[in-house]
């Protein structure tokens, strides 16, 4: 084997390496208009965990989530909070009962929670980072 | 209390479907089937006050619960919520009650101002302690949650919510009365005030809660007692005025300490509490102290977990010297009657549920307690005087929301 032809093996395997490792981030999104430029893990999980109702900036949220049988979304959450999406489902539970919140809005598609994003100001949520456009902006990447 | 709490819930329900072109619904639910079983008849395991309990000859009765909500969401600041769960209250009959019906004013995200009949905070779970799908045992630890056990308010509540550096904190003030049906009648609450707050940071979470629940009149089997104990002048009976006033609970004033700290990495999950309650050493509703601990892991759909928890009474169980027989004989059946030290030892197991039709999540747990009641009596209800002061009781429950 030529070491030209090694040489474009390996960049071949790096280029689809690359490209599966793209398709398998996750991101979280918020509106273009949204004035925090980015947010972290734990403000992230804050926000889907039901412990704080306002982005770091002190503006309010508006929580989308993929449907139950989307892989992002235990994706997501196991990612963000560490916690299994029943788990989750006990947190909002607990909030759901007690009056101090409303669970995220359980959206039928990627592409419904990247429009629902797009649309409202006060919107996060998250998508495979393959379907980001300029229509909304990634404020995580997980 | 009751008829006024249906009737207000009746006309917000009836109020609410002419608004509802305007409105945004939803309805939501949640259910605990739970049969328990101990292996005694010499007392029975329930909260200080229900005429019966979970014994020998087990019980749907005390854990099952069902609940339903209804909000009605106006606009981005307004909404109106009514919650009914039906339970076993401390008249010891299952049956619905309106726990939640207040009207929710949210003039920006972080600040929350709500009117109606709510739950009070009292400890780290009481406001969500019915949501059997939401807690991690089958019931939770009496040794602390039996220092006060209801939590029906009628009030208003503000709860601000925000950053404070790395720090998630929420501060929940509250204000209202009640009042509160037994089996031998029921007592006044003519003045309920408290607050809780907490902070969360990653997987911790610190809370503190304080409450004082001023009480307004004894009940009613006890009133000859205190008003034979009263019309013995001062100079046959030097104690007689004393021990009236710390059986009388009308004008006690009971006040309860709170903290709590829970970690939940996502596998590992420690809850523990310590609650100091302060009644002015009434006899009745005496000075006391309590705690538990609880650990679980998480295994999928497997969490096995152990929970210890000691309850502790600080009133003495002895009254000042009461010259007159038939009057000291009453007063020590009195004493004799409330609420000792206690020891519980719990292991149990939850298994996550496949959701299905309708249930949005489901959740089978079984738990074993031995409880170790002190003075053959602990905080157990209809004990005999056999008790030797064990009891073993295990408890399977289907818990679910939807």
């Amino acid at each position: 084997m030529s070491k030209s032809t090694v040489t474009t093996w390996v960049i071949a395997a790096a280029l689809s390496l690359g490209a599966l490792s793209a398709h398998a981030e996750l991101v979280v999104i918020v509106n273009p208009k949204n004035p925090n430029a980015s947010l972290t893990t734990e403000q992230v999980a804050a926000l889907y965990l039901g412990n704080t109702t306002t982005f770091p900036d002190g503006g309010g949220v508006s929580l989308a989530d993929q449907p139950e049988a989307a892989a992002e979304r235990s994706d997501f959450y196991q990612k963000a909070t560490g916690r299994s999406v029943a788990q989750v489902k006990a947190t909002w539970a607990r909030i759901t009962f007690t009056g101090k919140g409303t669970p995220p809005k359980e959206l039928k598609s990627a592409a419904d929670v990247k429009a629902f994003v797009a649309s409202d100001p006060k919107a996060i949520g998250y998508i495979d980072s393959s379907a980001v456009d300029a229509s909304v902006k990634v404020a995580l990447k997980l | 209390m009751r008829f006024r709490i249906s009737t207000i819930a009746l006309a917000v329900a009836a109020a609410l479907p002419s608004l509802a072109s305007a409105v945004d619904f939803s309805y939501s639910g949640f259910s605990t089937a739970a049969y328990a079983q101990s292996d005694t008849d010499d007392a029975q395991v329930g909260y200080t006050g229900q005429p019966n309990g979970i014994d020998s000859d087990g019980t749907f009765a005390i854990d099952s619960k069902l609940g339903l909500q209804v909000t009605a969401k106006f606009n981005e600041m307004f909404s109106a919520t009514v919650q009914g769960v039906a339970y076993a209250d401390l008249t010891g009959d299952w049956e619905p009650h309106v726990d939640w019906a207040y009207v929710r004013f949210q003039p920006v995200s972080s600040v929350s101002l709500r009117a109606g009949y709510l739950r009070t905070p009292t400890f780290m779970y009481s406001d969500s302690v019915f949501v059997g799908y939401a807690n991690i045992w089958v019931r939770p630890p009496m040794e602390v949650y039996n220092m006060s056990p209801v939590y029906q308010m009628r009030g208003v509540d503000a709860t601000w919510r925000g950053n404070v550096g790395p720090f998630s904190v929420s501060v929940n003030p509250y204000y209202g009365d009640s009042k509160v049906d037994l089996d031998t009648g029921s007592l006044d609450v003519p003045h309920w005030a408290g607050i809780a707050a907490s902070a969360e940071k990653g997987a911790f979470m610190t809370r503190i809660g304080y409450s004082r629940v001023e009480l307004g009149s004894t009940t009613a089997a006890l009133e000859p007692l205190v008003d034979g104990l009263r019309s013995v002048p001062a100079m046959y009976c030097a104690n007689c005025a004393y021990v009236a006033d710390h059986i009388d609970m009308d004008g006690t004033v009971v006040s309860t300490l709170d903290l709590g700290v829970q970690y939940d990495d996502g596998t590992n999950f420690v809850a523990t509490e310590y609650a100091k309650s302060d009644s002015d050493d009434n006899y009745l509703v005496p000075t006391k102290t309590g705690a538990y601990l609880t650990y679980g892991r998480h295994f999928g759909s497997w969490m096995p977990y152990v929970t210890y928890a000691i309850s502790r009474r600080d009133t003495p169980t002895a009254s000042p010297l009461i010259t007159i027989p038939e009057l000291a004989a009453g007063v020590d059946a009195t004493i004799a009657s409330g609420y000792m030290d206690q020891d519980a030892y719990s292991v149990g197991v939850r298994y996550e549920v496949p959701s299905f039709s309708v249930l949005k999540a489901a959740l089978i747990k079984l738990q074993f307690d031995h409880i170790d009641a002190k003075d053959g009596r602990g905080m157990l209800n209809n004990v005999t005087a056999g008790f030797d002061g064990d009891v073993n009781m295990v408890t399977a429950s289907f818990d679910f929301i939807f």
